[in-house]
C-alpha cells in the first residue's frame, strides 16, 4: 500500500509549523502536508520537548487550578512527564534522557517556583489560561476544495501575567542558550501569531515571553526573553500569512511545488526529505525511512 | 550527565513502575530526584575542574632580538 493518500487535500487549518515549512521550501510543505508523509525515527529532541511541556502544564494546572499545594502540583508534573516520555531511549550518551527531562523539569521548578513565578497563567471563568488553544478564521481566505475559511490554529503554553501586563508565554527546551537563542525571538511569526490570536480573543497582550531550559552534558541553563509587538507588527504579520496562504493555494492549483534548492536543505542538521528531493523518482524512495503521518494541529499529541 | 550503574537501574526501575500505573508515593519521587540532582551538583564540579587546554606558544627570544641584517 502506498504511503501516499489516494486523494489529496488541502488542509482546512493552517499552524505556524505549517506557514513555517512551506516558506522554507514549499516542497517541503507538500511533502509533509499534502503527501502527508513524515520521518519513520522520532526525534528525541521533539520527543523531550512534548514531554517537559506536558509535566509543566499539568504541574501549572494543579497548583492555579485544582489548588493542589506546590509539592503536590510538581509531582503531578513529573508524573505527567513520565508518561509522556514513556519507554523511549535515547542512544546512550546523547542528552535528553529521560533522567535529563525528569532534572530539567526540577530544575524548572527551581528557577522559576510556581508560588513565587513572577508570571502566573490569568485566571479566566474556564480557569488558569494554561496551553491556551485558539483556531480563527483568517480573513479573506477561501479553501479551495470546501469553500470554507481556512483557519489558523495555535498553541502556547500560557497567557499570562507578568507586571500587571498581559503577555503570551511559551516556554522551550533548547541544546544551548546564547545570544543567538536569545535574538531569534524578534520577529519569530508564531509568537505573532499567539498574540494576533490573543488579542482578537479580547485578550490586550503587549508581546511574548520566551523561557528556555538548556539541557547539556554538564548541567542545566535557563533564559528568558521578552518580545513586544506592536499593533503594527501583528498587522503586518496577518497581511503576511494571507499572502502566505494564497500562494499555498496558488501551489495547489499548479500541482506544483516549488523547491527552495539552497539553505534550507541543510539547515538543522539537513532537511529530513533530502532523500527525496535528491531522487527523480520520489515515491520510490518513501520506505523504509517514512511514514505516514496524517498533520491535524488541532489534535493534541 | 551520567548516572552510576546502581542509580540508573533505580531510575530506570521507578520509570517502569509509575508507567505501569503502580501508585508510586511522593517521597519516592523525591528520592529519585535527590539522584538527579546529585548527578547534577558532581556534573557541575567535574566540568569547573575540568583543566583548560592553554595555547601554547613558543617564543623565540634570540630571534626576536636578532640585529637587523645580522
Amino acid at each position: 500500500m502506498s504511503l501516499i493518500p489516494a486523494e489529496l487535500t488541502f488542509p482546512e487549518a493552517i499552524d505556524s509549523s505549517q506557514r513555517a515549512a512551506f516558506t522554507a521550501c514549499p516542497r517541503k510543505f507538500f511533502y509533509e502536508y499534502i503527501w502527508q508523509i513524515a520521518p519513520a525515527y522520532t526525534s528525541r529532541h521533539l520527543h523531550a520537548g512534548a514531554a517537559f511541556a506536558k509535566g509543566l502544564e499539568i504541574a501549572r494546572k494543579a497548583f492555579f487550578e485544582l489548588k493542589l499545594s506546590k509539592a503536590d502540583a510538581e509531582i503531578a508534573g513529573f508524573k505527567a512527564l513520565i508518561i509522556a516520555y514513556g519507554d523511549f531511549e535515547v542512544i546512550e550518551g546523547e542528552t535528553k534522557s529521560f533522567a535529563d527531562m525528569l532534572g530539567a523539569l526540577d530544575y524548572y521548578f527551581e528557577q522559576y517556583a510556581l508560588d513565587t513565578d513572577p508570571i502566573r497563567p490569568l485566571i479566566t471563568p474556564l480557569g488558569a489560561a494554561v496551553e491556551f488553544t485558539f483556531a480563527l478564521e483568517i480573513p479573506g481566505t477561501v479553501h479551495p476544495q470546501t469553500g470554507n475559511p481556512i483557519l489558523y490554529f495555535g498553541r502556547f503554553d500560557q497567557l499570562c501575567t507578568f507586571n500587571d501586563t498581559l503577555f503570551v508565554e511559551d516556554d522551550k527546551t533548547a541544546s544551548q542558550l546564547g545570544a543567538s537563542w536569545a535574538n531569534q525571538w524578534e520577529l519569530r511569526a508564531q509568537l505573532t501569531g499567539y498574540c494576533w490570536a490573543a488579542r482578537e480573543y479580547g485578550y490586550n497582550v503587549q508581546g511574548a515571553i520566551i523561557r528556555g531550559v538548556s539541557i547539556l552534558k554538564s548541567g542545566y541553563g535557563n533564559a528568558q526573553e521578552i518580545t513586544y509587538r506592536p499593533r503594527w507588527q501583528v498587522d503586518r504579520w496577518l497581511i503576511q500569512l494571507q499572502r502566505d496562504v494564497e500562494r499555498m493555494k496558488q501551489c495547489w492549483r499548479d500541482t506544483y511545488w516549488d523547491y527552495a534548492l539552497d539553505g534550507a536543505c541543510s539547515h538543522y542538521g539537513g532537511c529530513s526529505f533530502l532523500p527525496l528531493c535528491k531522487s527523480p523518482q520520489p515515491e520510490n524512495w518513501l520506505e523504509p525511512g517514512y511514514v505516514h503521518r496524517e498533520w491535524n494541529p488541532m489534535v493534541k499529541l | 550527565m551520567p548516572l552510576s550503574v546502581e542509580d540508573q537501574k533505580r531510575i530506570t526501575d521507578f520509570r517502569a513502575r509509575v508507567l505501569a500505573g503502580e501508585d508510586v508515593k511522593a517521597e519516592e519521587y523525591r528520592e529519585m530526584l535527590g539522584l538527579i540532582r546529585a548527578r547534577r551538583v558532581t556534573a557541575a564540579v567535574e566540568g569547573a575542574a575540568k583543566p583548560r587546554k592553554k595555547a601554547t606558544a613558543v617564543l623565540d627570544l634570540d630571534a626576536l632580538f636578532k640585529p637587523a641584517g645580522g
